[in-house]
């Protein structure tokens, strides 16, 4: 079956010779399993061309498999125990929620003023993010640019699992967090990224770092690195001066 | 939540946005599970028959034949229960039982093909995604026409290397499309 494979690769890659060409469609003609096995080639080939369909398959298969949700909270046997158990923290703490409101509208608007997600136009049209059934760096790359987070923060999750080198993959799941608010991942992320200012991503990993921060009121923190990024002239500096100048 | 009408629904499914699918999934596929669950199934049997005649709606969208005569949910559950009575059929239930099954709704002939042809490329799009990552990227630029020499650039290595690798990634995929279990299955319908 080996040689078979390789005979119908080379005809269908069109690298047999005119007399090869002859011979294997004479073959055909009267080796049945020749035939079928020709035929299962070229289906599995049009199968492995339907990367929408896989796309499609790994999207329903994280809305199908995600946990039904009110505001956040997942349904279960403690669904009730829950809310109870939210009604009454949201009493005990809207008495410092009242006090806090007016500095955390103030951190939110700022971040909401400077944030913006990475763009990943340049890596969409790029070689390696083309190179179709590198299948997951696909999905997770268009997910990212048609917003669509969940599916993102899923793929890039999977390729930084399986390649704990992988820069690019670490700094999207991040933002990928960012846009889902969850603050505490992201910065975990980002805090593993700038501690090595050696790859590609550390001075943007640092201005999303700086962000988080701002998100999280933490502006002590923001604007320890918005110093350094302004006086090294990093990614954003320009937008860094301003903002260092708004938190301080 | 946002509510869509069978057009919105079409178009949402072929550009696959979420949040229609998402939409989809939360109302229509409680039915989906009780009627699956009402005939044995299992929970997660409910959600893969769901998640497959989905795919399949895809496709017919995608090939611009998709037309929907009672309602959308009619549609979607007719295919969902064509896909269950394949799924009982190919378990050997006797054919008095299949009839039983076979009378909650009618599948038109012509979505037969379209059903088959799904599951068998479901298998091969399995089995390619078990492959290695190289394997599955050597493929991949293969079959989009990249020139080796490119591939061997792209993945720093040898042209050597991508020739002779090409086959025994696809010897591979062969291989085990056709040790799976289901293949036959597949094949024989």
């Amino acid at each position: 079956m080996k040689n078979d494979i390789r005979l119908i690769e080379k005809y269908l890659n069109g690298e047999l010779s005119d007399s090869q060409k002859l011979e294997f469609e004479n073959r055909l003609k009267t080796d049945k399993s020749l035939f079928d096995e020709l035929e299962l080639c070229k289906k599995v080939s049009d199968a492995i061309h339907e990367s929408d369909i896989m796309e499609l398959r790994q999207t329903i298969n994280i809305i199908v498999q995600d946990k039904p949700t009110i505001m956040g909270l997942h349904i279960g046997r403690f669904f009730y125990w829950q809310i109870a158990a939210a009604v009454i923290l949201a009493f005990v703490v809207i008495k410092s929620v009242f006090f806090y409101n007016s500095q955390q509208n103030n951190t939110s608007e700022t971040f909401s003023k400077f944030y913006k997600p990475y763009s990943s136009a340049q890596l969409i049209r790029d070689g390696k993010a083309n190179s179709a059934n590198d299948s997951l760096l696909n999905i997770a790359l268009t997910s990212y640019e048609n917003q669509n987070y969940i599916l993102a923060e899923e793929s890039f999750k999977q390729i930084a699992n399986t390649d704990s080198t992988n820069i690019m993959a670490k700094f999207y799941l991040s933002i990928t967090y960012i846009e889902q608010n969850k603050l505490a991942k992201a910065k975990e992320n980002l805090i593993e990224l700038t501690a090595n200012n050696q790859h590609l991503f550390y001075e943007q990993s640092l201005w999303y770092l700086a962000l988080v921060y701002v998100k999280e009121e933490n502006v002590d923190e923001s604007i320890k690195i918005l110093r350094l990024a302004v006086q090294d002239d990093f990614y954003n500096s320009k937008q860094a001066k301003k903002l260092l100048r708004e938190l301080e | 939540m946002e509510s869509y009408n069978t057009d919105e629904i079409i178009a949402g499914i072929r550009s696959q946005d979420p949040n229609v699918l998402r939409y989809v999934y939360l109302n229509f596929f409680p039915e989906v599970k009780l009627f699956v669950l009402k005939n044995g199934g299992s929970l997660q049997d409910a959600k893969d028959y769901f998640q497959e005649t989905i795919i399949i709606v895809y496709r017919k969208i995608k090939e611009g034949n998709f037309s929907v005569n009672k309602s959308f949910q009619h549609y979607l559950l007719g295919i969902c229960k064509y896909i269950l009575i394949e799924q009982k059929s190919k378990d050997m239930v006797n054919e008095v039982e299949l009839s039983k099954y076979a009378a909650y709704e009618r599948v038109p002939e012509n979505e037969f093909e379209q059903i088959r042809k799904h599951y068998e490329y479901k298998l091969y799009q399995h089995h390619f995604r078990q492959l290695g990552q190289d394997c599955q990227k050597i493929i991949g630029m293969i079959l989009q026409k990249i020139p080796i020499k490119v591939i061997a650039e792209e993945m720093s290595t040898t042209e050597g290397y991508i020739h002779s690798r090409k086959y025994k990634c696809k010897e591979q995929l062969i291989t085990n499309i056709k040790s799976d279990p289901k293949f036959g299955k597949v094949d024989e319908e």
